[in-house]
Parts: C-alpha cells; sequence; structure tokens
C-alpha cells in the first residue's frame, strides 16, 4: 500500500492530499456541525414540549383544584346546614353553586345507602346509586377525592351530558349524630375538552387523561376509544417523564406527568415532525453540499494537477528520446509558466547537446584522418631504405639477376602502397604486396627463409587494412630469422571466423616467453609513443578504422613458434 | 518535581478512592421551615457509606416528576422521596418497579394501594393519627381534662370548646386526619366542640397568619382555642394575634404572662425550635413533637440498608408490614418543661 502511494505521480499526489484534505476537513465540519445542531435541536424538542406539558398540567391542575376548593367548602357546609336541619337551604346552595360554576352539572349528597340528602337537580333519580363505582370508591378510600372516567351522567335517568364526576366520603348530621355519605359533584368535560383545544400541539397532537389503573380517562384525539388507544398505551409504557416517539407516522414528543390532587395521568402528544423532519433537512442539504463541495473539489484538483502533469509527462516523453539519442525533436509545451520556462531550457540544453556531439565527432574524424594518413606514411621511407640499401649490398656482389628481380618486386610494391588513396584494399591484393614484400627480402636475406600461403578462398576478396600485412611479417622476418639456423619458414594463413577475417603469420624460431608477450601487447595498446613501430601501427590502424571487435595479439611457444593474429570485422558500412 | 508527584498522587488517590454513593433526596419544598430542618437532620444523620444530594420540588409536582425521572435515567439504586402530591406517587411507584429502583418515602404517605404495587417501596413517618391524639390531649389538659366541667379556658362558660383549625394542605393525608382525629379525640373523650371554622393555609406559617386576621374579624373573642395542623401555621397565628392585642408583653420581660397578659392558647404540631421556644416564652401554649431526628436517622439506616442489600430484618428501626418504620410523637407544653 505504502509502496504504491510512495510511486505516484505528481498529478496523482497532488489530487489525492487535495480531496483527501478537504474531504476529511469537510466531513469533520459536518460531523461536528451536525452534532451540535441535532443537540440543541434535541434540547429544545425536549424542553419545549415539556414546558407546553407542564402548562398544560398547570391548567388541568388550577381548573381541578378550584372543584376541590368548593367541594372543601360544601363539605363545610354540609356539616353547618345538616346540623341545622337546613336540608332545603343545603339544596339551593347545591343549585346556585352549580350556577354559579357553570362547568358543575350537579352536585348532591347521598348517604351510605345511596339514597339522596340533598340534590342540584328535579330530574327522576337512577336506581342503584350505591352500586356506582364513584360511590363505591369514595366509602371505600373516605380521605381523598375520587375522580371518575368521563361518562354520561349516570345518577339521573335523562342522561344526555358527558361528565366525569368527582366523589367524597363526607360527614353529616342527621337528628345531631354524625354520619358518612357521600357527595357527587358532576362536572362537564366540556372544560377539560377547552383546556386541551387552548393548547396548540401541533398537527395530531393531543392530549390524554388516564387513571391509575390506566384507564382512559379522556382524550381529546377522538379516534381514542376507552378499550383501544394507541396514545394511552405509549403514555402507559412511559410511566412517567417524556420520549420522543413515533405516532402513526408523525414524530411526537410525549409527556407524562400526573395532576395534583387526582389520580390521574396526564400525557401530552406535542408534534415535533416539522422540527425532526427540518432537522432531517437540514441534515440533507448539509451532506449535499458536502457532496457538492467533494466533486467540485475533486474535479478542481483533478484538473489542475493534470495540467501541472501534463507538461511533465511531455518532458518525461522527451527525456527518454534524447536518452535513445534523438536530439532533433523540440518540445513544444504550453501551461504553467514554470514548465514552459523548464521545457524551453530543456530545449535548448538538447540543442546544444546536440551541436557539442557534433562538434567532438567533426573533432575526432579529423583527428583519426589525419593521423591514420600519418600512421601510413610512417611506413614507406623506412622500407624503401631498408630495401635499397639491399639492392645497392646486392649489386656490389653483381646478383644482377636478383637485383633485377628485387627493383621489379620493390616496383609492385610501390606501386600498391602509393597508387591507391582507399585505406582498404581486398585480402587477395594485400598478399601480393606482401608477396612483393617476401621477395624483396628473400633477396635481401639471401634465402635464409621460406615462405607459404594458406588463404581460404572465401576471404579472397574481403577488406583488410591497406599495408596492414606489411609490417607483421617484417617483424616475422626480424624476429625468425636466426643466423645460428640456416633456414626459417614463414606461413601466412588466412580464413573467415565469426563475422571476422583472421590473417595468420607464423615464423618458426625461438618464440618469445609469456612476459614478454605481455610487455609487447602492453606497448601497442598504449598510447605512448615507442621504438616497435610496426605492431603498433597496426594496431592502431586497426582500432581506429574497424573499432573495438578488431584485434592484433601474439601467440608463442618457445624454440617452436612465433604466431601474429590480426582479427578484422567484416564490415558493409564503412566509417571513415 | 516534587510538587507535581504530590499533585499528581493526589489526582491518583482521588481518582482510585471509592465513589461514594450518592443518594437523591427530594424534598416537596424547601420553603417549609419543616423540611427544611428535617432535610438538615438527615443530612447530619449520615454515616460514612453515602452522601445525599437533596433537590428541591418547589411544591410543584411537575417539577419533581421531572427531578425523580431524571435519576431514573440516571439509574440511582435507592430514591428518597418527600411527595409533593401523595396521590400521584403510584405514578412514580410503578416507574421504580420498571427500573427496579426501590424507594423510601417519608412524611406525605402513599395510599395503601399504591404502596402495595411494588415491593421495593418504603414509607417513614409518624402516624399522623398519633399525633392528633396527642394534639386533642394538650387541648384536653388546657380545658382542664375535664369534659363536664371546662375551666376557665372555656371563656363564654358554654361548656362548649369553641375552635378555629388551621388545616394544613388539602389532600395532604396529615392534614385530613390532624384535623378529623383531633376533633373526634376530643369528642370521643366527651368534650363538646364547635368547629368555627376550619381554614386552609397549606402549612405555610404567612398564609396562617392570613388564615387568623381573616378568622379574627369572623370570630374575634368567640375563639377558645387555635388548633394548627402544625407549627408553621400555629406561628402565623401567633404573629397574627400578636398584631391585634394580643400577646403584647406590657412589663418587657420578654415573657408572656398568663395571668395578666391577654393571650390566646395556640397548638401547634412537629415541635419545631422556634416553637419550643416560643413556648418556653409563654406564646406558643403547646405542641406535638415529630420526632423527625428519629425519623431522619431512620431514613438513612433503612437508604443504607437498601443500597448494600443488608438484611432488612436486622435494623434498629424495625419494620411493620416490610414496608413502615413508624415513629412516635411527644407532647411539649410548658407546664412540661
Amino acid at each position: 500500500m505504502i509502496k504504491r502511494f510512495k510511486n505516484l505521480s505528481i498529478g496523482q499526489s497532488i489530487f489525492i492530499i487535495t480531496t483527501t484534505i478537504v474531504g476529511f476537513i469537510m466531513l469533520l465540519s459536518l460531523v461536528l456541525t451536525n452534532n451540535l445542531i441535532f443537540s440543541r435541536t434535541d434540547a429544545l424538542i425536549e424542553d419545549t414540549s415539556k414546558e407546553i406539558n407542564k402548562q398544560v398540567v398547570l391548567n388541568y391542575e388550577n381548573y381541578l383544584s378550584n372543584v376541590i376548593e368548593i367541594s372543601n367548602s360544601l363539605q363545610k357546609y354540609i356539616l353547618d346546614m345538616t346540623k341545622a336541619d337546613q336540608l332545603t337551604e343545603l339544596d339551593s346552595l347545591f343549585k346556585s353553586t352549580k350556577n354559579i360554576e357553570r362547568n358543575i352539572e350537579n352536585i348532591a349528597l347521598f348517604d351510605s345507602d345511596g339514597l339522596p340528602i340533598a340534590l342540584s337537580t328535579t330530574e327522576p333519580l337512577a336506581l342503584n346509586i350505591a352500586h356506582k363505582t364513584w360511590f363505591t370508591q369514595a366509602q371505600n378510600l373516605p380521605d381523598i377525592h375520587h375522580f371518575s372516567s368521563s361518562h354520561f351522567e349516570d345518577f339521573i335517568i335523562n342522561n344526555s351530558t358527558e361528565v366525569f364526576t368527582i366523589s367524597k366520603s363526607v360527614q353529616y348530621y342527621k337528628e345531631g349524630e354524625l354520619y358518612l355519605g357521600v357527595l357527587l359533584i358532576d362536572i362537564d368535560t366540556s372544560n377539560l375538552k377547552l383546556i386541551a383545544a387552548q393548547t396548540n400541539l401541533g398537527d395530531m397532537g393531543h392530549i390524554i387523561i388516564t387513571d391509575q389503573a390506566n384507564e382512559l380517562i379522556y382524550s381529546s384525539n377522538t379516534e381514542c376509544s376507552i378499550t383501544l388507544c394507541e396514545s394511552a398505551d405509549i403514555a402507559n409504557k412511559i410511566v412517567l417523564g417524556g420520549s420522543l416517539t413515533k405516532f402513526k407516522g408523525l414524530s411526537m414528543y410525549v409527556n407524562v406527568n400526573t395532576i395534583k390532587y387526582t389520580r390521574w395521568k396526564i400525557a401530552t402528544f406535542i408534534n415535533v415532525d416539522t422540527i425532526t423532519n427540518s432537522k432531517n433537512d437540514s441534515l440533507i442539504r448539509m451532506i449535499l453540499i458536502f457532496l457538492g463541495t467533494l466533486i467540485a473539489i475533486t474535479f478542481s484538483s483533478a484538473l489542475f494537477s493534470s495540467r501541472i502533469s501534463r507538461p511533465m509527462n511531455k518532458l518525461k516523453e522527451h527525456i527518454k528520446k534524447i536518452e535513445e539519442g534523438d536530439f532533433d525533436t523540440m518540445i513544444d509545451i504550453s501551461g504553467q509558466k514554470e514548465v514552459v520556462v523548464l521545457a524551453d531550457a530543456f530545449n535548448s540544453m538538447s540543442q546544444r547537446i546536440k551541436e557539442l556531439m557534433q562538434k567532438v565527432l567533426n573533432e575526432q574524424v579529423e583527428k583519426r584522418k589525419t593521423q591514420f594518413i600519418a600512421l601510413q606514411n610512417q611506413i614507406n621511407p623506412h622500407f624503401l631504405y631498408n630495401t635499397l640499401d639491399s639492392i645497392v649490398s646486392l649489386s656490389e656482389k653483381h646478383r644482377n639477376k636478383d637485383v633485377e628481380k628485387a627493383i621489379v618486386a620493390l616496383s609492385k610494391f610501390f606501386r600498391m602502397s602509393i597508387s591507391n588513396e582507399k585505406s582498404t584494399v581486398a585480402l587477395k591484393d594485400e598478399i601480393e604486396h606482401v608477396r612483393n614484400y617476401l621477395l624483396i627480402q628473400q633477396i635481401r636475406y639471401q634465402n635464409t627463409f621460406e615462405f607459404n600461403f594458406e588463404i581460404d578462398e572465401a576471404v579472397l576478396d574481403n577488406d583488410v587494412l591497406k599495408l596492414s600485412l606489411q609490417p607483421l611479417v617484417e617483424n616475422a622476418i626480424i624476429h625468425g630469422i636466426n643466423p645460428d639456423e640456416a633456414y626459417t619458414k614463414i606461413l601466412i594463413k588466412a580464413y573467415q571466423k565469426d563475422e571476422c577475417t583472421i590473417v595468420e603469420i607464423y615464423n618458426e624460431g625461438y618464440g618469445i616467453d609469456q612476459t614478454r608477450i605481455n610487455e609487447i601487447h602492453q606497448m601497442i595498446h598504449s598510447e605512448k609513443e615507442s621504438t616497435s613501430m610496426g605492431l603498433k601501427n597496426v594496431y592502431q590502424r586497426l582500432k581506429l578504422y574497424y573499432g573495438d571487435k578488431a584485434d592484433l595479439f601474439i601467440e608463442s611457444e618457445l624454440d617452436e613458434y612465433t604466431k601474429v593474429s590480426m582479427i578484422i570485422p567484416i564490415k558493409e558500412d564503412i566509417a571513415l | 518535581m516534587k510538587k507535581i508527584m504530590i499533585v499528581l498522587i493526589l489526582i491518583f488517590t482521588t481518582a482510585c478512592s471509592p465513589k461514594q454513593e450518592q443518594v437523591p433526596l427530594f424534598i416537596y419544598d424547601m420553603d417549609d421551615a419543616y423540611m427544611a430542618v428535617f432535610e438538615a437532620q438527615i443530612q447530619a444523620s449520615l454515616t460514612d457509606s453515602f452522601l445525599v444530594k437533596t433537590y428541591d420540588g418547589h411544591n410543584s409536582q411537575i417539577i419533581q416528576n421531572d427531578d425523580i425521572n431524571l435519576l431514573f435515567n440516571q439509574k440511582a439504586p435507592v430514591l428518597i422521596i418527600n411527595p409533593v402530591d401523595r396521590l400521584s406517587v403510584y405514578a412514580i411507584i410503578e416507574k421504580a418497579k420498571a427500573n427496579n429502583t426501590k424507594i423510601i418515602f417519608f412524611n406525605r404517605e402513599p395510599l395503601a394501594e399504591d404502596m402495595n404495587l411494588y415491593d421495593s417501596v418504603y414509607y417513614v413517618g409518624a402516624d399522623a393519627i398519633e399525633s392528633a391524639q396527642l394534639q386533642a390531649q394538650i387541648v384536653m389538659e388546657l380545658f382542664g381534662n375535664d369534659p363536664n366541667n371546662l375551666n376557665e379556658a372555656d371563656q363564654n362558660k358554654d361548656g362548649i370548646i369553641q375552635a378555629v383549625i388551621l388545616k394544613g394542605e388539602q389532600g395532604h393525608q396529615d392534614a385530613e386526619a390532624r384535623t378529623k382525629y383531633v376533633i373526634e379525640t376530643l369528642t370521643i373523650a366527651g368534650y363538646s366542640v364547635e368547629v368555627l371554622e376550619v381554614t386552609i393555609a397549606n402549612f405555610d406559617q404567612d398564609q396562617g397568619q392570613a388564615a387568623m386576621d381573616h378568622l379574627l374579624t369572623l370570630y374575634g373573642s368567640d375563639i377558645e382555642v387555635v388548633i394548627s395542623n402544625n407549627d408553621a401555621m400555629a406561628m402565623g397565628a401567633i404573629i397574627s394575634l400578636t398584631n391585634n392585642g394580643y400577646f403584647q408583653d406590657t412589663n418587657n420581660d420578654g415573657y408572656i404572662d398568663r395571668q395578666t397578659e391577654r393571650w390566646l392558647p395556640v397548638v401547634g404540631i412537629d415541635g419545631l425550635d422556634v416553637a419550643i421556644d416560643k413556648i418556653d416564652h409563654g406564646y406558643l401554649y403547646g405542641t406535638v413533637f415529630n420526632d423527625s431526628q428519629n425519623m431522619a436517622e431512620a431514613i438513612i439506616e433503612l437508604a443504607d440498608y437498601l443500597l448494600n442489600g443488608k438484611d432488612l430484618s436486622k435494623m434498629e428501626y424495625s419494620l411493620s408490614d416490610g414496608k413502615y418504620i413508624w415513629i412516635s410523637y411527644q407532647k411539649i407544653t410548658k407546664t412540661e418543661n
């Protein structure tokens, strides 16, 4: 993985780094902003709905505490009036209280058997009042006020009003004795509804009231019935406190609280869907902005990096061309200023290199030509003086036949040396040339050696350096002819091997030991001037003309022979 | 370097010392003088095993519910609650049951049916009926302990005790019980009692004072005794009476001489320090000492046992019916001091 990153191009690096950094910062800010906004929103939802719930509970508490105050006053009047046996006054007190307090539908006092003592109504009464739940509850738990669920008024027969009943066990006097009866106050449920309606709980928001047995007392949601109410189930599950819930696909903040004085629980369902939706909306919006920015950054950084890297790549291609030796093509780059400057500099640099190379090449060629000609020229006088000396001595000995032979050979020899301007000749011509030379030398050395040629037919027309064999043969004669031995053999072989013409010159003799051979090799390879001109001259010309493949070396076996081999590559094109 | 080491060690040891459990204590209203004293007594009764953090309900069940919910959410193992509305606590008990939280109620007793909703719910308190009975005994002593022959305290000599009652909060079990049983005890003992008025003053001194002002304008000198459901309202009544010509310390000795200076018997319940002081100085006739010190200790012991899962049967304050710890009241009057 790391390796892969290490091998990235500039463009890729710029692209990856820019995109990563921008993406990371964007993501970080997205998450942070989101968390901040969301936690604030959640806290806001919770606080607001708690506050609304509190307000609703307070409204109900105020309303119900008022009813309890009335009940408490009534209880005192009941004691006072029954003590004074003013039962009709108690009736009218009940009636006037009912008239003053418009929510109160009816007030009634029953004895422990459910028989009426005082009433605010003249309607006919229902039977079996003592079996009504509100009645038995009040008797079972005399300390507190009992609040029934909402129902049609049930202590009278013509029941048309929906009420909830507050019942309380109360003391009253009958003939000077204290008895326990039950006070009933029926409250019109309209006020419960009014309080619910006055509160803005949002679309589908509603209030439900349940009693201590989790039974529904009232619901502002008309879909709720006493037996089936989703809201009541939700509220009962919460028991107490607040929770964010889904209700009919809407986000609702549900707060369950108790209402003081009663044993009721109230649950407010507040629609927070818009807030949660806007929360989601803002999240989506933020994500869209994030993605948009990321895409924009990705594109622009890709564009930017390719703008930088494209000319770089062009430059790279160009360098590769130069590496291959092409200095002729110029690069044409447009783009960043720096890259253009670089490319221009590069162009002029390769132009300059090309010029310099050409110059070096020309100089080299000139130098080689001069050197070559010089080397070629060295041979002639050297040999001429020696031969002329030999002819003179022949003539002194009056060996006219030999003089004639020698002069003919010399003339042939020189014709070839001088006539041709070319640097190379066919091997057969060079062999002819050497034969003439050997003839001359045979005369000069008075037949102290004999020579033979073993030339492969195939190499006869191969090119060899002009005047390259003669110095080698000269060497063979000088080192091969032993004054003590009467006769020496010289053998010249030529054949082809591995694209090379190989010419070997053997001479019998003492041979040369390996140390001396090494010294000679060293001498001919070195650039220094030296006395042994022949071998060195040939060697350097070979190298100059044919290059590295060409070679010249000596092999020898002591007291047997010495062999000089010349390796000449066969090549079609000639550098000079 | 040494300093840094010391600081580090301190931080380390603080971090490593066992975190003391904090038991939340919910007081219905810290403005109630009695509850403020009670809260201080609970704090003072703490042993080393845990701390108590007080939450003030500001006499609103909504606020208290909110706080209790917070602690439910924090998974507090034990809650000590002095409820605002004793009738509403069934919701708290249900929630405690669902959360497996143990609850100690005190001072305001939940309905028995609510107490039975859940096993791990307890009540520490005094029997309100007992306090009413003792208060009735003080009134009996005031009137000479003979129902058929009332002493000079029966100012109009009609053989009937003309009383006004300062009642605590409506629906408060103590208020209901004290009001009901003080009269019932007197009646059963053979006294004739005429309750001129039962005025609700919500256990509050200022409301007690206002109620007394009102009662004086209504009944004036017809009132023979002021029976208050608690000392705070009794203190309010004494201020009202002082403003209306009673309890004038004419000889400036700091004491009310009942033979020479005009006074009206006021009887309270709770035995607050200020009330006992007023008894010493002859203002308040008597009170019933609600042994909040013992109650505080009982609460702390129970909380400790519940918190540490100890065997409740080994407690110093024994449980009756497995759920209740009852603390007895004591009468306090000047004659007894």
